[in-house]
């Protein structure tokens, strides 16, 4: 195919959908390519379905990527104080080696990408993470400040239609959020109640939900199943949002199923052509500038498979995962804590890169009733509640609605054996080959984790609650949804792979718009708002 | 008629191997195990004693049916068809409960039939018992609450669409966001 778009854009996340809508907004015509299918909310996400709480967010033909997992690290047995635990299940013998269980990295391949299985958590960075070499002497500066980012992250939010708090004591705002916050869920309110006797007050968390009617999407009606797709337009992902106006602007050409394959250079450095499959057949399309948008494993995978953007030999490296711990229990008086907004209050009193004794990144707790599940009976029975007979039905019966959840998300500082490389055997359908994910857990990591643990047990002791009966997090399990840092951006272009608007130092036109970027990774924010900031403060420097 | 528990164990002793899923998974025996079609496998499952099993796990009571009233042994066994490895698991398993004691499982009295299910679930997990347990906990309680007549009890919709679940959702929380401030409270300006 000839040039016939001002840019293409490679995947539809968080990213590339938004940096579509910024360019198409300005008049550029704009191809999307992305690897996955498009997701029709009302026929994916069947929440009405009596069988509701067996069905995962489902995987439709293509909308998983093949990884193999590398070194994610050894256990050790002094340790094993962080192991996950539940009720039911019966416990084994410590393994010798972290694994990647429940998916390991959760990544959706599709139009919309990782937003339509967020939770929708729509969070700014502290403004102190962006220096974390500078000012804690650990991991890798931003090029830019926080100030350099607010506009777009108002933006952004007014765009999406994001609910919280008018105002932040954290992170500043040039403008309020555009909807007001959630009402609390049952769960969230003891929170609310119990923080601040231990110094950790909660707060409506933001959130990309509707609290009311918004860009013609209706309020959420509070399902409690984000995580698995939703089906009303209430959360704000990028199909329902950034892709559904860049489509209105006729400006749009969106090919789904398309993945690329390879990306071609020609003199100088300068990008041509990019080819991509559909259908079981190759097609090259050429470009003045593309946009690659993958994601933080797909994205690396890519460039180190066509061997660009790497000069610094840092496409690849510094792969950061998300630290996560939760704790749930029962309380006593606690009723319908299955109701709710998922992750609807968050205290932010320990994320900042200090906020932690012991451990640099910081950490931010959640109301995670939702987020861990327990919206129905089954996830109860296991993972809570042990047993048969009359008295499991007894203890169901008692029990349900009173589950309360307290998660923490951590940083992950980037650390040398953490990365994203190429299969030396083993390739996809398209012959492309696999990535490997290689992630390990320092010092400080395992030290932010029980003291996420610690405070995740107390916020829980606080509110009244028994101990724990299912607790976990990432000491022996590789779960992430939201990673980082294979391409960073940086001001040397000796030890980075972009500028500052996300260009690559070694091509002119090769952007990349996803959380690739990052050279760090805050205190357990949510990405996705982050990275789309990134990308319309690319989309309006180079429009 | 009574059967001491210590006889399961004694009954079991040389049957069963240890760690049966790592045998299994590790010898391949899985997969081995299947040179019939899966639907031929099944008839190899007594399923009266599976619903016997099951009945034990998910009695009826005031506020639930029972697993027989739901059929749930038959959604088991046909949805294990397509998973080796819950297959052969059903097969040695049932296969065990019909032989550990003096009697097929099903005709053994009530009482038994509890202490060896007891049994069982309070086994080594790496034993075939308790791992036959836990599956067939697992798998029953999955047909169990997608059923609407097993969740009727619970303050629970259906499904969560299309209603979900709109506030307020008690009076607990309302005054906690009063007092807090947080909370919809109009314009957020």
């Amino acid at each position: 195919m000839s040039a016939a778009y001002d840019f293409v854009i490679i995947g539809s996340g968080a990213g590339g959908a938004a940096a579509a809508w910024a360019l198409t907004a300005r008049g550029a015509a704009v191809l999307l390519l992305e690897a996955g299918p498009v997701f029709n909310p009302a026929r994916d996400y069947p929440h009405s379905n009596a069988d509701w709480e067996a069905r995962e967010f489902p995987s439709p033909q293509g909308s998983r990527a093949q990884i193999i997992y590398g070194d994610l690290g050894k256990l050790n047995a002094r340790d094993s104080d962080l192991a996950s635990f539940d009720a039911v299940t019966p416990r084994a013998p410590m393994a010798a080696m972290r694994s990647a269980q429940m998916g390991g990295y959760v990544h959706v391949l599709g139009v919309g990408g990782d937003t339509l299985h967020e939770v929708g958590e729509a969070h700014r960075l502290h403004p102190r993470s962006f220096a974390l070499a500078r000012d804690y002497g650990a991991g890798f500066d931003w090029p830019i400040s926080y100030d350099d980012l607010e506009p777009f992250y108002q933006q952004i939010e007014q765009f999406i239609g994001v609910a919280g708090p008018a105002q932040s004591a954290q992170r500043p705002r040039s403008a309020p959020l555009p909807l007001p916050p959630h009402p609390l869920s049952p769960a969230a309110a003891r929170l609310v109640e119990a923080g601040p006797r231990l110094g950790l007050p909660f707060e409506a968390n933001t959130r990309a939900a509707l609290s009311q009617p918004f860009d013609t999407r209706p309020t959420c009606n509070y399902c409690g199943q984000c995580s698995k797709g939703c089906p009303t337009g209430a959360k704000g992902s990028a199909d329902v949002t950034f892709i559904r106006h860049a489509l209105a602007t006729g400006k749009l050409t969106l090919i789904a199923n398309a993945p690329v394959v390879r990306i071609e250079q020609g003199a100088g450095g300068v990008i041509v052509a990019v080819e991509y499959v559909q259908d079981g057949q190759l097609y090259r399309q050429e470009t003045p500038v593309l946009i690659v948008a993958a994601g933080a494993v797909q994205t690396p995978r890519l460039l180190l498979a066509s061997g660009l953007a790497n000069g610094s030999g840092q496409v690849g490296r510094n792969f950061m995962e998300t630290l996560t711990w939760s704790s749930t229990a029962l309380l006593n008086g606690l009723q319908g804590s299955h109701m709710g907004l998922p992750a609807d209050a968050v205290s932010w009193a320990h994320n900042a890169p200090d906020g932690v004794a012991g451990a640099v990144g910081g950490c931010r707790y959640t109301s995670a009733v939702q987020e861990a599940g327990f919206t129905g009976p089954f996830a109860y029975a296991q993972r809570l509640i042990a047993g048969y007979g009359a008295a499991f039905h007894r203890k169901m019966q008692r029990a349900f609605g009173s589950a309360i959840t307290v998660g923490a998300t951590g940083a992950v500082v980037a650390d040398a054996r953490s990365n994203i490389s190429l299969s030396r055997d083993q390739v996809d359908a398209n012959g492309l080959p696999l990535p490997v994910i290689a992630s390990v857990l320092t010092d400080n990591s395992l030290n932010l984790l029980r003291h996420m643990r610690a405070n995740c047990r107390a916020l829980l002791a606080a509110c009244g609650a028994n101990a724990p009966i299912a607790e976990g997090g990432s000491w022996d399990v590789f779960r992430s949804k939201h990673v980082s840092g294979t391409a960073r951006m940086g001001a040397d272009s000796a030890t980075s792979v972009t500028d500052q608007w996300g260009r690559s130092h070694d091509h002119p036109n090769l952007y990349i718009a996803d959380a690739s970027l990052f050279p760090s990774n805050g205190g357990g924010e949510s990405p996705s708002l982050t990275v789309s900031a990134l990308a319309l403060r690319q989309a309006e420097h180079i429009a | 008629v009574a059967f001491p528990v210590s006889d399961f164990a004694a009954n079991t002793k040389g049957r069963v191997s240890r760690r049966w899923f790592v045998s299994v998974v590790a010898t391949g025996a899985a997969a081995l195990a299947f040179p019939l079609p899966a639907r031929a496998q099944l008839g190899v499952i007594s399923p009266e004693a599976l619903d016997a099993f099951l009945e034990i796990i998910l009695p009826t009571h005031p506020t639930a049916p029972p697993a027989s009233a739901l059929n749930l042994g038959a959604a088991v066994l046909m949805d294990a068809q397509d998973k080796p490895l819950l297959l052969r698991l059903l097969i040695d398993g049932v296969a065990f409960l019909d032989t550990v004691g003096p009697a097929p499982f099903a005709r053994l009295p009530s009482a038994t039939q509890s202490q060896l299910v007891a049994w069982m679930a309070a086994s080594d997990a790496g034993e075939m018992p308790a791992q036959f347990y836990h599956a067939m906990r697992s798998a029953a309680l999955k047909f169990y609450y997608t059923n609407p007549a097993a969740t009727a009890s619970f303050d629970l919709k259906t499904a969560p669409q299309p209603q979900g679940y709109p506030p307020p959702w008690d009076m607990t929380v309302q005054t906690a966001q009063d007092q807090t401030g947080l909370g919809m409270a109009g314009p957020n300006r």
